[in-house]
């Protein structure tokens, strides 16, 4: 054979991650006849060869695709695809993540219509039975969003470095992960009790948490779906620590990886953890902290498990409809966890309109309140998790009668907050919540529950005063009981109450006790700084909203039955009891 | 006859399937398997089978090592 007859062609070759991969399709192209030379580069696929006689691109394809490689023509690595099905996307393929998509997204508005999502409030004196349960209920709910999407989406990243391997050594990092939780929640459950909220992570600082998680999750989740191989270019430049930890991880000896990843787990966002950690943080024993997690991470094994081991021992084609599934659920899941993250972080953007506008049935946000009496009345019903409507537009300058319907509200829906003026509010269980405000600077002013669950994008926009709008002078909304008038023959001096919130104690003292129709002064001299439901407590028989914040807070009423009275954080947790008496 | 072989550095299923290539490309070997974890590796050969080969093959990939166990 002649030199000159000798050309070069180039190759696109899918599914490579390291060099063995390299010389193990190098060494199959070699014993083509007509291969003369093979040069791969697994970086970017690229594959040049020399060849007397042309190879048969499906031929090279059916050499390769049993050790989970295809094959391409370099020129057609974006376009169309030559025999090629795992590396491309075709329509149908889109068709079904839409599909899928679409059903998980109704599938959750349904759940949330019929109210399958319940809250579960925390108390004081909880069984360790209780808690397993919240524990096993947790992980089919919300925590399943966070942890449960990050388990997929490293399981099938895992799956698809490692293709081939058996059912039980796919479940090994799974294993290593669930012991790494349990054992980590142990540890942190019983550091938090000794140590308090030192700790405890602040809610922005769990807002960017959440971001940078669900960020990682999205970028998986994309690998998964094959979307946007773009991505994948960006591969080295992720965080050093981030591909590492993921490279570790589906590397089948590290234990180490799996495990840690599952222990840190304690400080993912995660409303139910959120909650318990507070309670550990209240009762402040280490014993207590210690067995409260681990039950609590006992709870949640079961449904974790099972989602390994679906992962694990998934074949053919239904991997294939898993692993799709589970990139659709990875990247709605992370969408859902960067739009809160960014609430709880202080950014009101709304970045999955999709979810409010089917439910919210949007409010003409344009129209302006309709004004009486010099007041902008502004009406919203409150139901479940859910504002309607939740956009409004008022007018610079005129106070705002703002009337809330707040008897269907649920978890920390029931009490609403407007972090830009500090206002917060306990939504009466009962008849209409009015909360008063005047708007001064033009621009939005949003508003959520404590802990930035409800309808993403609540917000007033504010415009300016262009029609010439007097407004009514508010008289300052009178949140203390009414001064002691001598002359009344029942008035007595109030009550003084004093509770301390602080790192050595918690919450103390925990009960107390008041005499029925005499006016109470409640001081909550609040040391440290509380995140989550914490940040609003609230007496819900008086209707009484305490904001806390880190120095004395008063607030006042006056008991009108005996018994237990409960003063609880914004998601019912019970932070301290009164008992009224005669 | 069967040998057994302890192949250090295998880190992926590529590993597995280039090792086991490699050696069943060589003189005498009936089959080849290849434990990924382990790095164990089952030879199953006839008199033909040269440890030294085998050892320099392998070792000549990359970044493995090979041990003969008897």
């Amino acid at each position: 054979m002649e030199k000159s007859q000798f050309k070069k062609a180039k190759l696109k070759i899918s599914g490579m991650h390291c060099a063995s991969c390299e010389v193990l399709v190098e060494r199959k192209f070699r014993k083509v006849a007509g291969i003369e030379k093979v040069h791969i580069n697994h970086a970017d696929g690229k594959a040049e060869i020399v060849y007397s006689k042309e190879p048969d691109l499906r031929e090279l394809n059916e050499l390769v695709r049993g050790d989970g490689y295809s094959v391409a023509r370099w020129d057609d690595r974006g376009t169309g695809s030559v025999g090629i099905n795992e590396s491309k996307n075709t329509v149908v393929d889109y068709l079904q993540m839409i599909w899928i998509g679409l059903v998980l997204i109704s599938l959750y508005f349904i759940l949330k219509r019929i109210d399958f999502l319940p809250s579960f409030s925390i108390s004081e004196h909880m069984s360790y039975g209780v808690i397993f349960l919240i524990g096993l209920f947790a992980a089919v709910s919300s925590c399943i969003a966070v942890v449960g999407g990050l388990l997929l989406a490293l399981a099938g990243k895992y799956n698809e470095v490692n293709p081939g391997l058996t059912g039980i050594q796919k479940l090994k990092p799974h294993l290593y992960f669930n012991v790494g939780r349990i054992i980590g929640y142990t540890l942190f459950g019983a550091l938090v009790g000794a140590f308090g909220s030192v700790l405890a992570l602040s809610p922005r600082a769990n807002g960017y948490l959440m971001v940078i998680v669900s960020a990682v999750m999205l970028m998986l989740g994309f690998q998964l779906l094959n979307l946007f191989p773009g991505l994948r270019r960006f591969g080295p430049k992720m965080p050093k620590f981030i591909s590492h930890k993921i490279h570790d991880l589906s590397s089948v000896d590290n234990k180490g990886a799996p495990f840690t990843l599952g222990a840190l787990t304690f400080f993912l966002p995660c409303g139910f953890t959120q909650a318990l950690q507070l309670y550990v943080l209240a009762i402040g024993d280490w014993k207590v902290g210690a067995l409260t997690m681990l039950t609590f991470a006992l709870g949640t094994m079961p449904a974790l498990f099972s989602l390994s081991a679906i992962a694990s021992f998934a074949k053919g084609a239904f991997q294939k409809y898993f692993l799709r599934f589970a990139g659709v659920v990875v990247v709605l899941l992370a969408a859902f966890n960067i739009n809160n993250g960014l609430i709880l972080a202080g950014y009101n953007i709304d970045l999955a309109t999709i979810f409010s506008t089917s439910t919210s049935g949007v409010s003409g946000g344009g129209a302006v309140a309709p004004i009486v009496d010099g007041k902008q009345i502004v009406k919203m019903k409150v139901d479940g998790y859910t504002y309607s409507p939740n956009k409004f537009a008022v007018i610079a300058g005129v106070p705002v009668e703002w009337q809330i319907d707040g008897a269907g509200a649920a978890g920390c829906g029931r009490v609403v907050v407007m972090p830009t003026l500090g206002i917060s509010k306990y939504l009466l269980p009962e008849g209409i919540t009015t909360i008063t405000f005047v708007p001064t600077q033009t621009g939005t002013i949003p508003f959520n529950c404590s802990m930035g669950m409800m309808t993403r994008g609540s917000e007033f926009t504010v415009v300016p005063n262009t029609t010439g709008v007097v407004g009514a002078k508010v008289e300052k909304e009178n949140t203390q009981a009414p001064s002691c008038d001598p002359s009344v023959a029942t008035c007595a001096e109030a009550q003084k109450l004093k509770i301390e919130v602080s790192q050595e104690r918690g919450i103390y003292p925990r009960e107390l006790t008041v005499k029925r129709g005499v006016p109470v002064e409640l001081t909550i001299d609040d040391k440290v700084a509380l995140g989550g439901c914490m940040s609003v407590w609230v007496i819900p028989k008086y209707g009484v909203t305490i904001p806390m914040k880190i120095g004395v807070i008063k607030s006042s009423f006056t008991p009108t039955e005996t018994g237990v009275l409960n003063i609880t954080c914004s998601m019912g947790s019970i932070m301290a009891q009164i008992n009224v008496i005669d | 006859m069967k040998t057994i072989a302890i192949i250090k550095g295998t880190h992926c299923n590529s590993c597995k399937l280039l090792i086991e290539d490699v050696c069943r490309d060589m003189e005498g070997v009936q089959s080849c398997e290849v434990d990924l974890q382990t790095g164990a590796t089952v030879i199953e050969h006839d008199e033909r089978f040269q440890q030294n080969l085998f050892k320099q093959e392998v070792e000549g990939l990359g970044e493995y090592k090979v041990e003969f166990n008897s």
